[in-house]
């Protein structure tokens, strides 16, 4: 009997792990193709933050928190565009510009809030997703309330860990992007369009923080808060770095966080005397650890953070 | 070309702020006598349906029922409270209330340079200081121990849980008085208390409840503003009973949200306001409570059928002996 309860003990606490590390991986999935395209985006936290608040006003008007998520999706697509345009064509500063980002993401999200729903008491309401079980897998002990017994958007971010892994590994479009990142001059003397490339990977990068946003407040939560994001973009963006932009290394990063956060948050619950302040720091602190021992050294992409002049046509 | 165009740019924004001085000069004298101004400074925003909410409503509500002139400004940091205080004391606001404990300093370090400005600190009993800064308590401590009395007539499995936000001596305060309040009713009854050390992240703070429910809480109360509603979410998700802080939460959880301790910054600063207006408002410490008005538990919302009555008529009791000045919590060990 004993057995039973540390089992589900640690069952409840690796589900709370993968939960808090969802928004995290899906963010960092976007940020692995930005990254390896030689771009660096520490705009994704204003830009999930916009797709939350995006998602919310799609399901509210719309209905569903489907329709919240395509809304979400699109809004951060739009946004990876404008990014797009101002530090590969404009050739602006990447860092100012994703500072910029994320400063626009708080403001307009806290305006828009306000216009839309007015100034009130009581949070809009709007139907959000639940969690789903998928049949067979989530019987798996241990293991399987805590990776299959998640909301739907989860699954779908397993997914795509698995298949920007692929793409950008196995196919001639990763390697471009990949090329793109280490020696652009290179990969446009073979052809690769450089600033197309660089284009499409931040539309990549929007689309998955848009729905990295549109998944924290209609399915982690329910509903929009101002500022929710509260710091995950720039995790995100650790998680690639410790990852070695690699999908499957940003969604062990991921995890790790997840984890580390899961357990102080239990810790405390339990009523470990130490004080709460060592407990907040414990996955940061975690996580850099066990990836300074595990990982080693990291090696961003060698051309990142600079834009790519196109040499004149002779 | 373009240096003559850049330093004719840089001319225009070094003249156009002094040209907007020489203007309101004029303006001022102008002017007819002003109407009494009130500004509000908040650490959060202004519809977190918690404490920033409660601060704003009030300060509309009274600003009904008396005549006065209200500005505000929301999230509100430690770090730039002193800039905001220090501007509506220099635009000429005759009352400036800044609504937390963790303003207490800020303020004390202003109304040394405005003494006719006044000041008013909420939250706090340690930040008044002649002749012009005041503070005032809606009794947060009354409400924490009006819940936790109502928490450990509800729990059935004697373990409750608390979640404070940002970690600040009035939070501690009113979680302490929720575990006075539990034991006040039966001393057995386990209290678990977990920081999350945010406000905005009502990720973690639902995360949190989730963990206390999976301790074995059956009831949850929180004080972190706009993060409670995280804990509410949570306890819709595990069908466990939520009490509300500071403001009547309710209507963010209706299925769960049985009751909550209101502090009525309404009563406050209606009562406080008129003394500002007439100049009666001394720079000392200003408690109002359950005796007071200020402070009572928030209607059920038809709550009360999912509860046992003998409960709710115990806590009814405790009420109505706090409201004739029979029960002085501070009293108790």
């Amino acid at each position: 009997m004993l057995d039973s309860v540390v089992l589900t003990t640690v069952s409840d606490f690796l589900q709370a792990a993968v939960r808090m590390a969802s928004p995290i991986f899906i963010a960092a999935v976007g940020l692995v193709f930005t990254g390896r395209s030689g771009i660096t985006n520490i705009g994704a936290e204003g830009t999930m933050l916009m797709g939350s608040l995006a998602a919310v006003i799609g399901a509210y008007f719309l209905g569903t928190p489907g329709a919240g998520l395509l809304v979400a999706m699109l809004v951060g697509l739009l946004v990876g565009l404008f990014f797009a345009y101002l530090v590969v064509s404009v050739k602006a500063d990447q860092i100012v510009m994703g500072m910029a980002i994320n400063l626009l993401g708080l403001g307009a999200t806290t305006t828009f809030f306000r216009i839309v729903f007015k100034i009130s008491t009581v949070p809009p309401q709007v139907t959000a997703f639940s969690p789903w079980e998928v049949p067979l897998l989530s019987r798996i002990p241990v293991l399987g309330p805590a990776f299959f017994v998640q909301i739907p958007v989860v699954y779908l971010g397993f997914v795509l860990v698995g298949v920007a892994y692929f793409v950008l590994f196995r196919t001639t479009w990763g390697l471009s992007v990949r090329a793109v990142g280490e020696h652009p001059r290179a990969a446009d003397t073979v052809g690769i369009n450089v600033l197309a490339v660089r284009y499409a990977c931040c539309l990549v990068d929007g689309l998955m923080a848009g729905l990295a946003g549109g998944y924290l407040s209609l399915g982690l939560l329910r509903g929009f808060t101002e500022n929710m994001v509260a710091g995950r973009g720039f995790i995100a963006l650790a998680a690639v770095t410790f990852g070695r932009w690699n999908p499957l290394g940003a969604l062990a990063a991921s995890l790790l966080f997840g984890a580390g956060d899961a357990l102080q948050l239990r810790l405390q619950a339990a009523g470990f005397h130490v004080p709460y302040q060592f407990m907040l720091m414990l996955p940061y602190v975690l996580t850099m650890v066990a990836l300074a021992g595990l990982v080693g050294k990291s090696r961003p992409p060698a051309a990142t953070g600079k834009p790519y002049e196109r040499a004149s046509q002779a | 070309m373009k240096r003559m165009v850049a330093l004719l740019v840089a001319l225009l924004l070094v003249v156009a702020p002094l040209a907007g001085c020489g203007g309101g000069k004029k303006a001022e004298e102008q002017k007819p006598p002003a109407k009494f101004r009130v500004a509000l400074v908040m650490p959060g925003p202004v519809n977190d349906a918690g404490w920033n909410a409660t601060a704003y409503q009030g300060v509309s509500e009274a600003q009904k029922k008396l005549d006065f002139e209200f500005q505000y400004t929301e999230n509100v940091s430690q770090s730039d409270a002193e800039e905001v205080l220090r501007g509506y004391a220099q635009q000429g606001f005759n009352l400036v209330i800044a609504h937390g404990y963790q303003f207490g300093d800020a303020v004390l370090k202003v109304a040394k340079d405005f003494p006719k400005v006044m000041f008013l600190t909420t939250s706090t009993n340690k930040h008044q200081a002649p002749p012009n800064a005041a503070s005032a308590i809606a009794d947060y401590n009354e409400e924490g121990f009006l819940m936790g009395v109502m928490a450990a007539l509800l729990t059935k499995t004697k373990k409750v849980g608390s979640i404070g936000g940002e970690h600040m001596a009035s939070i501690e305060g009113q979680l302490a008085h929720f575990e006075k309040g539990v034991k006040y009713i039966d001393p057995s009854v386990q209290v678990k208390t977990v920081w999350t050390g945010s406000f905005s992240d009502i990720a973690k703070a639902k995360e949190t409840a989730i963990a206390l429910i999976e301790e074995g809480c059956d009831v949850l109360t929180a004080s972190a503003n706009q993060a409670g509603v995280g804990v509410i979410q949570a306890c819709q998700a595990k069908g466990k009973f939520y009490l509300g802080l500071n403001s009547d939460q309710h209507a963010v959880g209706p299925d769960v949200v049985v009751t909550s301790g209101v502090g009525d910054w309404k009563v406050v600063f209606e009562v406080l306001i008129a003394k500002a207006i007439k100049g009666e408002l001394e720079p000392k410490h200003y408690l109002m409570g359950v005796k007071d008005g200020a402070v009572y538990p928030a209607p059920y919302h038809g709550m009360d059928a999912k509860i046992p009555p003998e409960a709710k008529q115990k806590f009814e009791e405790i009420v109505q002996q706090m409201k004739e000045g029979k029960l002085d919590i501070y009293s108790l060990r």
